[in-house]
C-alpha cells in the first residue's frame, strides 16, 4: 500500500508541506493538475490558486501564487513564489481588502492597471482556499 | 601620575563602554543565528531550482535559448550592485566591500572603458560613495533582518527589466560570501547574464535522458524558472551578507569588550599603586611631623 508520493511544498522562505500524499491537485497555469502514484515526470508552471493534498481522509489546503511544480519518481515538488496554508488566511481580512482593491480608483497607465490586476487575482485565489469548508 | 580620581573615572567610563560592546555582542549573536537560521531555509529552495534546471537540461532542451542566458557581445553598461550595511562597529566588513566594489568599478571603467552604474545597497555604501563624491545610479538602505522574499522579488524584477530592455548589457553584485561559518569574504559574481557553466547547473546533470511533459513547452518553463533562479540567488546574497555583517559586528565587539576588560584590570592595578603611594606619603608626613615634634 505504499502507493504515495512524497511531496515538497516550498517557498524561498520556508517549507510549507514535507512528506507523503496520496493524491494532489495542484493549480497550473491553465488549470487544476491531478497527480497520483507513477505519475510521468513533468514540470509545469504554476497559477494563483489552491493546492490540495489528500492523504487518507485528510486534506490539505494551501495557497500558491506562482511557480514551478516538478514530478519525477513519485516525487512531487511544488516551487511556489509565494505561497499561504489555509489557516494562516483570514477570510475577512481578504474580503475587506479585495473590496477596496476592486472599488478603488484603476491607475492610468497600464503598468499600474496590469499590476492591479494581479494583486486581484491574487486575492480571488486566496478568498478561494479561505472559502473553502473542511 | 594620574590622580586617584582620574584613574576611578577611567575605569568607570571603560566599564560603562564594556557593558554597551557586550550588550552589542549579544544582541548581533541573536541576530546571526535568526539569519543563519533564514539561510538554512533557503537552501532547500535553491537547491531544488537548481536540480530542476539541471532536469531541463538534461531532457528536451538541447539548444537551451533564452534571453537572460544570452552573453551580449562588447557589453557597455554594467550595473554594479555592492551589498553594504546600515551601521558601522563591524570590523572591516564595510570597508572590505567598498574596496571591492570601488576596485572592480575602476578596472571596468578605466581599463575597459565601460560605462558602469553604480546600485548601493545599505546607508553605509551610500555614505561611502557621497563621501568619495561618486555618483550613484540609484540606492536603497538595506532592509536588513526585514528583507523578505517579495523584496527580493522587486529588486530582481527591477534588474531582469533592466537587462532585458538593452538598458544594461550585465549585472554584477558585490556581497560578502560565507566561506566557512567562521569566514566571510568579499565577492563578485555576475548576475546576469546567467553563466551557463555556472557549478551550480552543470555539476548536477545527470547521464540518463528522461522523457519529460513540459507544459506548456520546455522553453516556457525554462524562461520562468530562470527569472526565479536570479532572483533567489539575489535573495540568498542578501542573506549571506546579512549574516556576515552580524558576524563581523560579533567579532568586532567581542574584541572591544576583551580590550575592555584588559584595560578595567590594568587601570585597576594602577588606581591600587597611586592610592598606597598617596598613603605611603601620608604616613611619612605624619611620622616627619611627628619627628619634629620631639
Amino acid at each position: 500500500m505504499a502507493l504515495k508520493i512524497n511531496c515538497t511544498v516550498l517557498t524561498p522562505d520556508r517549507v510549507l508541506y514535507e512528506g507523503d500524499v496520496d493524491f494532489a491537485v495542484v493549480q497550473a497555469y491553465d488549470g487544476e493538475r491531478g497527480f497520483l502514484y507513477n505519475h510521468i515526470p513533468l514540470m509545469s508552471e504554476l497559477g494563483y490558486g489552491m493546492v490540495r493534498l489528500y492523504t487518507g481522509d485528510k486534506v490539505e489546503y494551501l495557497q500558491v501564487e506562482g511557480g514551478l511544480v516538478e514530478i519525477r519518481n513519485n516525487e512531487l515538488i511544488v516551487l511556489a513564489e509565494n505561497a499561504l496554508k489555509k489557516e494562516e488566511l483570514s477570510l475577512d481580512d481578504i474580503k475587506k481588502t479585495l473590496t477596496d482593491l476592486t472599488s478603488a480608483e484603476k491607475p492610468a497607465d497600464p503598468r499600474g492597471r496590469f499590476l492591479m490586476q494581479v494583486e486581484i487575482d491574487k486575492l480571488k485565489s486566496r478568498l478561494k482556499v479561505a472559502s473553502v469548508q473542511k | 601620575m594620574a590622580t586617584q580620581r582620574e584613574i576611578k573615572k577611567r575605569i568607570v567610563s571603560v566599564s560603562s563602554t564594556k557593558k554597551i560592546t557586550k550588550t552589542m555582542e549579544m544582541v548581533s549573536t541573536s541576530k546571526m543565528k535568526k539569519m543563519q537560521d533564514r539561510l538554512l531555509k533557503t537552501q532547500p529552495y535553491s537547491a531544488k531550482i537548481d536540480r530542476m534546471i539541471s532536469h531541463i537540461r538534461d531532457t528536451a532542451v538541447e539548444d537551451v535559448y533564452d534571453p537572460l542566458l544570452i552573453e551580449r557581445p562588447n557589453p557597455s553598461r554594467i550595473v554594479l550592485m555592492s551589498i553594504t550595511g546600515n551601521r558601522g562597529l563591524c570590523g572591516g566588513y564595510n570597508t572590505n566591500i567598498l574596496d571591492a566594489t570601488t576596485q572592480l568599478k575602476r578596472k571596468l571603467s578605466i581599463e575597459e572603458g565601460k560605462e558602469v552604474l553604480l546600485y548601493v545597497f545599505g546607508k553605509k555604501g551610500i555614505g561611502y560613495f557621497k563621501f568619495i563624491k561618486e555618483t550613484v545610479y540609484k540606492s536603497l538602505p538595506n532592509p536588513e533582518d526585514k528583507i523578505t522574499f517579495p523584496d527580493a522579488m522587486k529588486l530582481g524584477d527591477e534588474l531582469i527589466n533592466m537587462f532585458v530592455s538593452g538598458e544594461v548589457d550585465e549585472v554584477h553584485l558585490a556581497y560578502t560570501r560565507i566561506v566557512s561559518s567562521s569566514s566571510q569574504k568579499p565577492a563578485i559574481i555576475r548576475l546576469l547574464p546567467i553563466t551557463t557553466e555556472d557549478s551550480d547547473i552543470i555539476d548536477k546533470a545527470g547521464e540518463f535522458k528522461l522523457d519529460y511533459i513540459f507544459e506548456p513547452n520546455p522553453y516556457q518553463v525554462l524562461s520562468s524558472i530562470l527569472p526565479l533562479y536570479v532572483k533567489v540567488k539575489l535573495y540568498t546574497c542578501i542573506l549571506e551578507s546579512g549574516f556576515s555583517e552580524q558576524f563581523a559586528r560579533r567579532v568586532a565587539m567581542k574584541n572591544a569588550t576583551d580590550a575592555a576588560t584588559d584595560m578595567v584590570r590594568e587601570l585597576t592595578i594602577r588606581y591600587n599603586r597611586a592610592r598606597q603611594a598617596k598613603i605611603t606619603n601620608e604616613i611619612a608626613e605624619i611620622v616627619g611631623g611627628a619627628a619634629a615634634l620631639v
